[in-house]
């Protein structure tokens, strides 16, 4: 693409053009989905971080100057500022160490720590505790969780009703709790 | 910040154990893509946003930048507004016995005041 014609889209986004940020957003989000999971081996946070730099452009839009450079560098930047705040808040709170199993003990009280979650181990527990549950069990947690489908997705998909499928899922959650907390105690014996 | 009304009923996704597991699920996922629903998802938000913030921004604009003659009477009646209050705070001070400082920072004052809420209204 010719120069001109870069400096016309940069403009264009720089004026809040919504296709030219539809389009742009749009081939972003892998890119700095995959820039967050390098620095963390986390998809909650990653998604997260994703958010908030989308975010942090459209509210600073008026901050971008074509003259500078392209907006996908200028959203790259944003993103490694998100990064560096949160080095910076994790470096503000303890880091869990040891058994990780008390963690959870309290999974329906309170947020998972971040550096539970990115443990290779806590990842392998999860595979474990999923492959020990019904394959409807499987199925629903993956399609709700993993492909973020609607109640009515899923019930179109399994050949049930959406009440159903409500059901299913809150016995898929508990039968998972279980088999992670007797994972866990396994591990602690 | 996300939005996750179109997966559940609010008592389904409001649970922190419904929370942690979603987090764990993730965890176990060996996939480096962020989900199509989630990519979806999160352009249709930015999208909404980045119109709502420019419907706005025209909104203040064209009532900034309408008829010429507007601009004009309007910018007219600001400095008679100005003079005016600046007028009246030396002729209180005057009746008043105020100091000639004190008279000099409140008309400087009311002259600020009166210049940063116009200049506001007109940005």
């Amino acid at each position: 693409m010719p120069d001109k014609l870069y400096q016309e889209r940069w403009a264009q986004f720089a004026q809040g053009d919504p296709d030219v940020w539809r389009e742009l957003i749009g081939r972003e989000i892998p890119r700095l989905y995959g820039l967050f999971l390098r620095s963390w081996p986390n998809r909650s946070l990653a998604e997260e971080l994703v958010q908030r730099t989308v975010f942090d452009a459209v509210r600073g839009r008026g901050g971008y100057d074509p003259s500078k450079g392209s907006p996908e560098d200028w959203i790259v930047g944003i993103a490694r500022n998100n990064i560096r705040l949160e080095i910076r808040k994790r470096a503000g709170r303890p880091s869990p160490n040891g058994d990780i199993g008390r963690y959870f003990e309290a999974i329906d009280t309170g947020p998972l720590p971040d550096e539970v979650l990115e443990r290779e181990e806590t990842a392998g527990m999860v595979r474990l505790a999923l492959s020990r549950l019904e394959s409807k069990e499987q199925a629903v947690l993956e399609a709700k969780y993993i492909q973020e489908l609607a109640a009515g997705e899923i019930a179109l998909q399994m050949g049930t009703t959406e009440k159903a499928v409500h059901s299913l899922l809150y016995r898929a959650r508990l039968s998972l709790r279980r088999e992670i907390e007797r994972l866990t105690s396994e591990i602690k014996k | 910040m996300k939005d996750r009304s179109d997966n559940l009923p609010g008592n389904d996704c409001s649970t922190q154990l419904d929370q942690n597991i979603s987090r764990l699920l993730k965890a176990a996922s060996n996939s480096s893509q962020p989900g199509a629903r989630f990519t979806e998802s999160l352009i249709d938000r930015a999208v909404d946003e980045l119109m709502q913030t420019r419907a706005a921004g025209k909104n203040r604009m064209s009532w900034a930048s309408g008829p010429p003659w507007l601009e004009k009477s309007l910018g007219w009646a600001a400095v008679v507004a100005a003079a005016c209050s600046a007028g009246l705070v030396v002729i209180a001070s005057i009746l008043l016995k105020m100091s000639f400082l004190l008279q000099a920072v409140v008309v400087s004052t009311v002259l600020f005041n009166w210049f940063t809420y116009l200049g506001e209204y007109i940005r």
